[in-house]
Formats: C-alpha cells, sequence, structure tokens
C-alpha cells in the first residue's frame, strides 16, 4: 500500500471480508506513521477507505490518527 | 571299613542334608530370578491400559478438572517412563470441547514424541465414537474410523487445526455466525478469533510455530468457542520481558503463584512487546464479551486462571499447570440487526 500510495491515490475496499484482526489494521495502517513516517494528514489526502461498517472505516482513522503514532 | 560312631553318622547326615537343602535353595533362587525375568519382560511389551475419565470436562468444577489432570499426567509419565499405553475409552459417556482440545492437543505431543506407543481401545458410547472419530483422536491411536458422522451433536461442532494467523479454513463457520449475527458482529468476533490466532503465531511459540486447536458451535442461543494451543502460555509470555515490579515480585512470579493475576493483567493490555498494535486479542474478546448478556470468558494458561462469568471478574491459581493456553468463550446470539 506505501508504494501506491506514494504513486498515486488509493482507495482500499474492505467489504466481503469475514475477519480483520485488530492488529493487522493498526500495524497496516497506523504503520504507515509510525514506521513509514507519512503524516496523517497526507494519507487523508491520498486514502480512501470503503466498508459496508462505518465503525471500522472510524477504527483505522483512529489507528492512523493515535497520539503514539508520533511517540515512537 | 571303618566302623562310624553313632554320633559321626548323625553328624555326616545332618551336613549331607544342609548340603542338600542348600542346593535346593540356590536353584530355587535361579528359578525365581528367571521367571522375575520373563514376567518382566512380558509386561513391558504389553501396553498399560489407562481408562479416561468418564466425563472428559476441563473448565469445570476444581475435582472434576483434577481427574482430568491425573489422567493427563499419568499417561504422560509412563510415556516418558518408556512403557506403551492404551487409552482405554470404553467407559467415556460425556464430551465437553475443553476436555477434548486438551485431548488433541496431548495426542499430538504424545504421537509426535513417542510415536507407535500409544494405543487405544474404541468408546463404547457412539457419540463419543462417532466425535472422536471426527476430530481424527482415534486416528492417532491407531484405531480405523468404523462409524457414519450422522449425530447432529457431533456434526453442530466445527474443529480447526492450524499453525499461523490464516482464518481461511474456517470461512463455513464464519458464514454461518455472519447470517445469525450480522455483519458487524460476525466481524467484532472474528476478528477476536484472528487476533487469539495471531498470538498463538507471534508469542505462545517462541522457538518455532506451532499448532493451535479450535472447537466451534452456534446454538440456538449461544456461540461457544474454545480455543488451545501448547506454547509459552500468557504469564510465560509476558514474562519474556518483565517490567520493573515483575523483578520487585520476582520470586512469586517465576514460581508461577501469580499467574492469574498476569492473565488478568493481558486481558486488560498489558503485551510482551509494550508496543501499541500488539496483544490486542484478550482485552478485545473480554470487550466483546462484557458487550453481550450471558457472555462469559474463561483463560487457563500455565498455573492460573482468569474468568469473567455472571459479570464478575476472577483469578486464581491452578493445582496442576496446563500446558499452553485454553481460552473458553461463550457469547449469546443476538437477533440479526442487519
Amino acid at each position: 500500500m506505501y508504494p501506491a500510495l506514494l504513486k498515486e491515490d488509493v482507495k482500499v475496499i474492505l467489504d466481503g471480508v469475514l475477519t480483520l484482526g485488530s492488529s493487522f489494521l493498526d500495524e497496516a495502517f497506523g504503520g504507515l506513521v509510525r514506521a513509514k513516517g507519512m503524516k496523517p494528514q497526507e494519507i487523508r489526502k491520498k486514502l480512501t477507505i470503503s466498508s459496508e461498517i462505518d465503525t471500522y472505516v472510524d477504527r483505522i482513522w483512529s489507528y492512523i490518527e493515535d497520539p503514539r503514532n508520533k511517540a515512537k | 571299613m571303618k566302623k562310624l560312631s553313632n554320633k559321626c553318622l548323625q553328624r555326616a547326615l545332618r551336613r549331607q542334608r544342609i548340603q542338600a537343602a542348600r542346593s535346593l535353595r540356590s536353584r530355587g533362587r535361579l528359578r525365581s530370578r528367571r521367571l522375575r525375568k520373563r514376567v518382566r519382560s512380558s509386561v513391558a511389551v504389553l501396553p498399560v491400559v489407562v481408562s479416561v475419565p468418564k466425563h472428559l470436562h476441563y473448565y469445570a468444577r476444581k475435582e472434576v478438572r483434577q481427574e482430568v489432570e491425573d489422567f493427563f499426567e499419568t499417561v504422560d509419565d509412563l510415556l516418558r517412563r518408556g512403557r506403551e499405553v492404551s487409552l482405554d475409552f470404553t467407559k467415556v459417556t460425556l464430551l465437553f470441547p475443553c476436555g477434548v482440545l486438551i485431548l488433541m492437543g496431548w495426542i499430538d505431543q504424545w504421537a509426535r514424541s513417542y510415536p507407535s506407543r500409544l494405543t487405544g481401545k474404541y468408546p463404547k458410547d457412539d457419540l463419543v465414537e462417532q466425535m472422536l472419530q471426527q476430530v481424527m483422536v482415534l486416528h492417532q491411536l491407531g484405531l480405523p474410523p468404523r462409524k457414519q458422522i450422522s449425530h447432529h451433536d457431533v456434526k453442530r461442532w466445527h474443529h480447526f487445526r492450524g499453525e499461523n494467523a490464516d482464518a481461511t479454513p474456517m470461512e463455513p463457520f464464519m458464514l454461518q455466525l455472519k447470517e445469525l449475527l450480522g455483519t458487524e458482529r460476525q466481524l467484532g468476533l472474528g476478528n477476536c478469533i484472528t487476533e487469539a490466532m495471531i498470538n498463538v503465531g507471534h508469542h505462545a511459540y517462541c522457538q518455532a510455530s506451532g499448532p493451535w486447536w479450535i472447537f466451534a458451535t452456534i446454538t440456538d442461543d449461544f456461540v461457544f468457542i474454545a480455543l488451545h494451543d501448547r506454547g509459552e502460555s500468557v504469564p510465560g509470555t509476558l514474562l519474556g520481558k518483565p517490567i520493573v515490579s515483575d523483578y520487585l515480585k520476582g520470586r512469586v512470579w517465576s514460581e508461577g503463584r501469580a499467574d492469574g493475576q498476569l492473565i488478568t493483567a493481558a486481558v486488560g493490555g498489558r503485551t510482551r512487546t509494550g508496543l501499541p498494535y500488539r496483544g490486542k486479542g484478550l482485552p478485545e474478546m473480554l470487550d466483546f464479551t462484557k458487550n453481550s448478556p450471558r457472555g462469559e470468558l474463561g483463560i487457563y494458561s500455565r498455573n492460573g486462571f482468569y474468568k469473567y462469568q455472571n459479570g464478575i471478574e476472577s483469578n486464581g491459581r491452578l493445582k496442576t499447570p496446563v500446558r499452553g493456553t485454553l481460552v473458553i468463550w461463550r457469547i449469546q446470539v443476538l437477533a440479526n440487526d442487519d
């Protein structure tokens, strides 16, 4: 996802999945800030998340915007 | 010819009798030694028959659990001492998922450590035989399948075995859950299971990957899930990277006297890595349980246990440690709100 985000806008569609581990979501999305050094505002501009369950979209954004990301 | 006095004759006769008795004794000793040897060698080739408890139940009262624990310890001890063991299932009448999961874990380990030293006797109860055949326990004991799996109480149980966090084999169960609970609750429940599997993959087996087993079923009222791994255990994993208070409580911690408290800490969010994105499985499970009326969560790991039952949290110490971790989880089914 990170290389794609560097080049273009990305849309992630979560519909149809049967399990979404929180640690996976946190590592995949929060990791863009923690490990790759992207800024949440920058990710907001380029990333769209689509899911039939809104709570998952909110949760992913909370992982991206988690203040502990910066502390690391 | 020399004439012997009566006294001399009696002495000679007595000496003869003593010699005869001595020779008889030594022959007898030899014979009994040979016999003992023969008996010993014939016993060594005969497997020791160990009866499996009538009710294979672990998530239960202390006394019931103790009987099951004693059974596993006895078999393990015999195998370690080089004996062959035959597990006698004839008296088993009731199987509980927690007990079967632990049995599967032990048999898996015994079959790998002592190949061909473990055999078994078929159960008398039809339902018990179908279940043990379904979960491949009988196969691992070298007992070929004899039954058609037809009983509803066997067919309704899903069982899975894996060595990583790939939840694909659980798809049929997840789809069944989705239909019953709706997408959101199914996803929530599925996440907890996946997290638990990730935990096993990342932490439970520190040296290499190892197996986990899951039993799951849906009844009219409840979703029931039981997970088991034979890894490092929750307290063992947490103490792999101790914090200051662990050093202060060092002896208590290391002797396993506070394993129940360590499991409670893990359920509360303490992790080995201290990373914010790790160790979410157990806290999420507890959250999910608290949000479900009549939800129940039980975690048995190493020397301790943690329980959330009827809205009350408790922990304690186990008399006999459990190898790895056993999680028992029950969620009440609510109508599909999709």
